[in-house]
C-alpha cells in the first residue's frame, strides 16, 4: 500500500493540482512547495500532454505552455526527485495513457517508485483497460486511482471495490473547470462507494471557491482543486508560488473544522 | 485498442497539417493499423503537390472529380501505372467527390473562388 492513505488520516484532505513546467519546472517546484507548506494534504503533479482530453480551457492552456517550454517527462522525473529532499506529503502523477504507454509501462513506473510518486490518475484510461497498467503499478507500489462520473451509474460499485489510493469523483459531466453550480447528486455516489470500499474519496472538476470545497468535502473525504490554482500560475508566472500557497491555506481553512 | 499514431519519443502528439481536412489528423483508424500490421495492406504517402496534381488530372480527362482525399489513392495510382504492362488493372477507390473541394484547390493554385 503507498502512503496515499495519509493525506486522509487529519480530516478532510484538500488536494491541490499543478500543470509541470508552467510557466517552468522552478516555479512548479515552488507552487508545489508553497502548496504543501499551505496545508495541501496532496498534490497531484500533471505531466503536460499535447491532447489533453479531460482538461477545460485553463489546463489545456497549462498543458501548451509548458510543452513549448520543452518540458519532458524525463524533466518531470527529475522535478520529483528534487521535490522529494523535503515534500514528504503524498504525490500523485495525474496525465494520459499515451505518456505512459509510450514511454514504456514498466520504465515508467519504476521511475514513479524511484522518484518516489504514490499514485497514477489517468482519465482517458478506461477502467476496463486498466489492466496492462495495472501489473507494473503493483509491481512498483503505485496506486492507480481511479474516476468515478456522474454517468458511472452501475460501474460505482464495480470501480469502488477495485479501488486503490483514493477514488476520484468527478463532480460534474465534461472538462475540468470552474462551474458555479455543481448539481450532480454526489451524496447518492458516495453512499454506493462507502457500500463496497473503505478507501477514501474526493470530489473534483469545478470547485475553486473555499464555500464549494466545504461543500463537497462534506459530502466525501475530501475536495481537489485544479483549475483555480493554474489559473493562479496563468496569471502571475514566476511570482505564483506565494500566491498558490495563501489559496491552499484559504481553502484548507474553509475544510479543516469538518470530520 | 490502439492505433498508430505520429508522435514524439515522450508522446506528444505531433501537430500535422494536410490540404485534405480529411487526413489532417495525426492518427490512423484501428482497422488499418490491423491491416498493417498483418501485412495485408501496404500504406504510402503523396505530397500536396501530387494530389492536387492528380485531382486536376481526373478532372481534366475522365470528367469525375475525386475529393482531395480520394485524389492521394489517384496520386499513388499515377506512379504505379507507367511502371506496369497495358493490360494490367489498376483499380481506385474513389470514397467521396471533390466538388466540396475546388475552392480549397483554387486557393492552393493562387485563385479567389468563393465558396
Amino acid at each position: 500500500m503507498s502512503k496515499i492513505h495519509k493525506a486522509f488520516e487529519k480530516g478532510k484532505a484538500f488536494i491541490a493540482f499543478l500543470t509541470c513546467g508552467d510557466p517552468d519546472l522552478e516555479t512548479t517546484a515552488a507552487a508545489v512547495r508553497a502548496a504543501a507548506k499551505g496545508g495541501a494534504d496532496l498534490i497531484e503533479l500533471g505531466i503536460p500532454f499535447s491532447d489533453p482530453t479531460a482538461e477545460g480551457p485553463v489546463i489545456q492552456g497549462a498543458n501548451l505552455r509548458a510543452l513549448k517550454g520543452g518540458v519532458t517527462t524525463d524533466k518531470v522525473f527529475q522535478l520529483v526527485g528534487e521535490l522529494r529532499k523535503d515534500v514528504t506529503i503524498p504525490l500523485v502523477f495525474m496525465t494520459y495513457a499515451n505518456v505512459i504507454f509510450s514511454y514504456g509501462a514498466e520504465r515508467f513506473l519504476r521511475n514513479c517508485a524511484e522518484a518516489g510518486i504514490d499514485g497514477l490518475i489517468l482519465p482517458d484510461l478506461p477502467f476496463e483497460e486498466k489492466e496492462e497498467f495495472l501489473a507494473p503499478c503493483r509491481k512498483y507500489g503505485v496506486d492507480l486511482i481511479s474516476m468515478i462520473a456522474p454517468t458511472s451509474a452501475s460501474r460505482v460499485a464495480v470501480i469502488a471495490r477495485e479501488a486503490e489510493g483514493f477514488l476520484y469523483l468527478v463532480s460534474s459531466l465534461g472538462v475540468t473547470g470552474e462551474r458555479s453550480e455543481i448539481s450532480t447528486d454526489l451524496a447518492a455516489i458516495v453512499k454506493t462507494v462507502r457500500e463496497n470500499t473503505a478507501i477514501p474519496c474526493a470530489v473534483g472538476f469545478g470547485i475553486s471557491t473555499p464555500e464549494q470545497a466545504r461543500a463537497m468535502a462534506a459530502l466525501s473525504d475530501g475536495a481537489i482543486v485544479g483549475s483555480a490554482i493554474v489559473r493562479i500560475v496563468e496569471e502571475y508566472g514566476k511570482e505564483a508560488p506565494e500566491r498558490v500557497g495563501r489559496y491552499v491555506r484559504a481553502m484548507k481553512a474553509a475544510i479543516a473544522d469538518l470530520s | 485498442m490502439k492505433s498508430y499514431f505520429c508522435q514524439d519519443e515522450f508522446g506528444q502528439i505531433a501537430p500535422v497539417y494536410s490540404i485534405s481536412a480529411g487526413l489532417d489528423y495525426p492518427g490512423v483508424g484501428p482497422e488499418h493499423a490491423y491491416l498493417h500490421d498483418i501485412g495485408r495492406a501496404e500504406y504510402v504517402a503523396v505530397t500536396d503537390d501530387e494530389a492536387v496534381e492528380a485531382f486536376e488530372f481526373l478532372s481534366r480527362t475522365e470528367g469525375i472529380i475525386p475529393a482531395i482525399e480520394s485524389a492521394h489513392a489517384v496520386a499513388h495510382a499515377m506512379k504505379l501505372a507507367p511502371a506496369m504492362d497495358r493490360d494490367r488493372i489498376i483499380v481506385v477507390t474513389v470514397s467521396g467527390r471533390g466538388d466540396k473541394d475546388c475552392a480549397a484547390i483554387a486557393r492552393y493554385r493562387g485563385e479567389d473562388i468563393h465558396e
